[in-house]
């Protein structure tokens, strides 16, 4: 019966009706970032045989146009190093009247394959308005801010799974590409004086990068702000990120955590006084996604060590404290120490309910080793159901080789006054 | 001009008299000062009681054999006098003694007195992209922190600052920055930041500083207490629900001692106005607490085996929820219960020590995995989640998992007070 399906499957994908390359590249036109990165995300996603017509039409984009040309060229190459491990945009289709916010989300999450979790936005129930949203074959991150818009619900993410929670207004401006959201959470205007040393002004742009379970991002590296603009046509200066250097070596401390490390800033010259938003913002991110990866499954209940030529593998305890699992993990690397504490690690503890889910872990340095300390909070799901899963074992991943993994993002109309 | 031929660095350590004739001398003073303690007037028994305290560690012995021949009111006086010596000499070990440096240098290479001072000092000094440069400089008697600063200075073109765990001085031009010194413990400020969100006017006021202590000294718990923050068209930074007492260390995690700095920040959440130009008041004091002496408030007997059990001692309960040792290593988790709202710092000071059978104590790292606060219908309790993490010496049998709370406390108080801090 599988062959049968998978063949199906194949056969629709075959015969479905490819989207016009022009038809797709024209709509690149520079006016909604939106809809150009949409644009994008489409012509990455289709098959190799259409490469040479997308080369061509991209070839006669006009120059005004090169940061999105860039953007694309980016993504093609991206799809070419990944192969099948490229994600393909997850699209859904929704028609709902009056439909419970949480209806619509189950149908959120079984059209795009569960890249969504269950949320913490309808424990307890009741209090949501029914919801009326219409959409056609739209990115599901669009559909999922639709539904945050109508219901009232933010976007969160957890150790890389997206979930809703209930409030917080409108939010700051949000980008969305693809398995990624990129949020600008507040705006500042920053005066630094360093006695002695003269004072610097700045414009602080902070958010987060969220990315769901399928995008497969073990870290930020960093954020490359490219262009500025306010709402004068002036540009603004891209300025280094000024960090006071008093007691810097505490961020050395942090080195050994497991914990993805994806919030984002961007500092700019301030704006002149009169200047209410910023037009534009275009930045790169830079994200880093596993190349090599040593992957280690060790029973919690035994004191057995997972390990191969590269690391050993130990769970030394775990404990069930207010609901969360806890568990001490001890990663010794059997090579140079200083090199494993370059290489992001991921720590998911696997459960007897047959669930896998991340952890937020610390790590310390200890004798050769790194110990962590991760932790598993409970789901809105499990909450809501008063049960805590007995944990069967810990996934400890080490990323040996990583690649960066840019993207493309732009925000329009930033207010700064 | 060679290292060696570098005018002397001289660290000045007070040393107490040595011989048998001090000695001599020593008891004599401590007989004559007993005399006057039995003074029927109370001014001259309570100077003769003062005097015997100055006299210090040297006077215990003498102190000790009087106290055997002593009775009634002497004997109590004489008690009390060496309380008042091992006092001193216990908050001297934890304080440190003081690090005072003479040095005199004539064009000489930086790197050359920077290792001198190193090297003399024995504070982990260490050096980044130093700028080749003959210095000349003079110290006289002078706390290390001060002396560090004239090196710098004499220099023109590096700068130091305190790590966690020591002080790094690398290429920048030399700026001086306020700063107060008292004994072995430097406060100094950066810089400040003013950080308006936008939209809205919200915004934070923040001085950005430093506290930095000798490799010696040992202080448990700093805070800095704001008394007046004040800008020169009169506003008031400090409001009622911000009055300025900002916690900046606490030495719960540092077992070893290596830590020698700690952030220290003001926060304010009124800005200076718009056309202040510096601050008129910034002053108050850091205040530095020092533990001289503990006291076990309770003990998990064979604590491998006691997992789920519930200890009292004093005002804590301590439920151990997890304890294990493979090798050298052993880890223990706690919940810690206590009186009060998420009280700051309930557990600054505290330790925990594995016993083992031979009587070895050894001290976690401890990390605070969580505080929770719960109310019983009568008050609110905070519940704080601790993992304990030992590496032991070798292989031990555990007897006990102890609980220790601070007994003995002095508090140090480091007053400071910069009028006009520019603002721009």
């Amino acid at each position: 019966m599988m062959p049968l399906t998978l063949a199906l499957v194949l056969c629709c994908q075959e015969t479905a009706p490819q989207p016009d390359v022009k038809a797709l590249v024209a709509r690149i036109d520079g006016k909604d970032p939106e809809a150009c990165f949409d644009a994008v995300a489409r012509l990455a996603d289709l098959p190799a045989s259409a490469r040479a017509e997308i080369d061509a039409a991209v070839a006669a984009m006009p120059d005004e146009l090169a940061f999105y040309k860039s953007a694309l060229a980016e993504e093609l190459k991206t799809r070419d190093r990944l192969g099948d491990k490229y994600t393909r945009e997850a699209r859904v289709t929704i028609d709902a009247k009056d439909k419970q916010p949480s209806e619509i989300l189950r149908d959120i999450m079984e059209q795009s394959k569960d890249r969504v979790e269950s949320t913490w936005a309808f424990q307890g129930g009741g209090g949501q308005q029914p919801v009326t949203m219409k959409l056609d074959n739209v990115p599901y991150l669009a559909a999922l801010r639709t539904l945050c818009k109508e219901a009232k619900l933010r976007i969160y993410s957890y150790g890389g799974a997206l979930t809703l929670y209930r409030g917080g207004g409108d939010g700051g401006p949000t980008f969305q590409y693809r398995n990624h959201l990129v949020t600008i959470d507040s705006v500042q205007r920053n005066r630094r004086v360093t006695f002695g040393a003269g004072e610097k002004r700045s414009l602080i742009l902070s958010g987060q990068v969220l990315c769901d379970m399928r995008a497969n991002v073990v870290d930020l590296s960093k954020v490359e702000a490219i262009e500025a603009v306010d709402d004068k046509g002036r540009k603004l200066d891209v300025l280094p990120d000024d960090k006071p250097d008093t007691l810097a070596d505490e961020s050395a401390e942090n080195a050994a955590n497991a914990n993805p490390h994806l919030g984002l800033t961007m500092t700019l010259a301030p704006p002149e006084k009169g200047v209410e938003k910023i037009a534009r913002v275009r930045a790169q991110v830079v994200l880093h996604v596993p190349r090599t990866t040593s992957r280690y499954v060790v029973p919690a209940d035994k004191p057995e060590k997972a390990s191969d030529e590269h690391f050993e593998v130990s769970v030394e305890s775990t404990t069930t404290v207010h609901r969360q699992i806890h568990t001490i993990v001890r990663v010794r690397p059997k090579g140079d120490l200083k090199a494993f504490l370059e290489m992001p690690v991921q720590i998911r503890m696997k459960t007897k309910d047959g669930t896998e889910r991340p952890c937020y872990a610390n790590g310390k340095v200890a004798g050769g080793a790194v110990e962590y300390t991760a932790q598993r909070y409970q789901t809105a799901e499990e909450q809501m159901q008063g049960r805590v899963p007995e944990l069967e074992s810990v996934v400890i991943m080490v990323h040996r080789e990583t690649v960066e993994r840019r993207i493309a993002i732009e925000f329009r109309d930033i207010p700064v006054e | 001009m060679r290292l060696s031929s570098l005018g002397p660095l001289v660290l000045i350590l007070v040393l107490g008299p040595s011989g048998s004739s001090q000695d001599d001398d020593v008891a004599k003073r401590v007989r004559a000062l007993i005399a006057e303690l039995r003074s029927e007037e109370l001014q001259a028994a309570e100077e003769a009681l003062d005097a015997l305290a100055k006299l210090g560690s040297p006077a215990l012995p003498a102190l000790r054999a009087e106290l055997e021949k002593a009775a009634g009111d002497t004997r109590l006086k004489i008690e009390s006098a060496i309380k008042r010596i091992t006092r001193r000499a216990k908050l001297d070990e934890v304080m440190g003694r003081p690090v005072i440096v003479t040095m005199s240098a004539t064009s000489v290479p930086v790197e050359g007195v920077l290792a001198d001072l190193q090297k003399q000092s024995g504070q982990p000094l260490t050096f980044k992209d130093l700028p080749f440069k003959r210095v000349t400089v003079a110290v006289d008697k002078q706390p290390f922190w001060e002396a560090l600063d004239a090196v710098c200075k004499a220099h023109g073109e590096i700068m130091w600052r305190v790590q966690r765990d020591g002080v790094l001085v690398e290429k920048g031009p030399y700026r001086a920055r306020p700063m107060v010194v008292q004994g072995n413990v430097a406060l100094y400020f950066d810089g400040h930041t003013t950080s308006k969100t936008v939209p809205g006017n919200d915004g934070t006021f923040w001085l950005e500083g430093a506290v930095a202590w000798t490799r010696a000294s040992r202080p448990s718990a700093g805070a800095l207490a704001v008394a007046k923050l004040e800008d020169d068209k009169a506003t008031n930074l400090l409001t009622d629900e911000d009055p300025g007492d900002h916690w900046s260390w606490e030495a719960g995690q540092d077992p070893d001692g290596a830590v020698v700095g700690s952030a220290a920040e003001i926060y304010a959440y009124v800005l200076p106005h718009d056309e202040a130009e510096k601050l008129a008041h910034c002053s108050g004091s850091l205040r530095l607490s020092y533990v001289l002496s503990m006291k076990k408030i309770l003990a998990v007997k064979d604590p491998a085996n006691s997992k789920g059990t519930v200890h009292t001692g004093g005002t804590y309960t301590v439920q151990l929820q997890d304890a294990s040792a493979v090798g050298r290593d052993a880890t223990a988790t706690l919940q810690v219960t206590y009186p009060g709202e998420g009280e700051e710092r309930m557990l600054a000071g505290f330790h925990f020590a594995l016993v083992d059978t031979a009587g070895g104590s050894h001290r976690p790292r401890v990390e605070s995995q969580g505080t929770s606060v719960s109310h019983d219908g009568k008050s609110m309790h905070t519940t704080e989640t601790l993992l304990l993490r030992w590496k032991l010496p070798e292989k031990c049998a555990i007897a006990s998992l102890d609980m220790l709370a601070p007994d003995d406390v002095e508090e140090v108080t480091v007053p400071f007070n910069f009028p006009g801090l520019p603002l721009r």
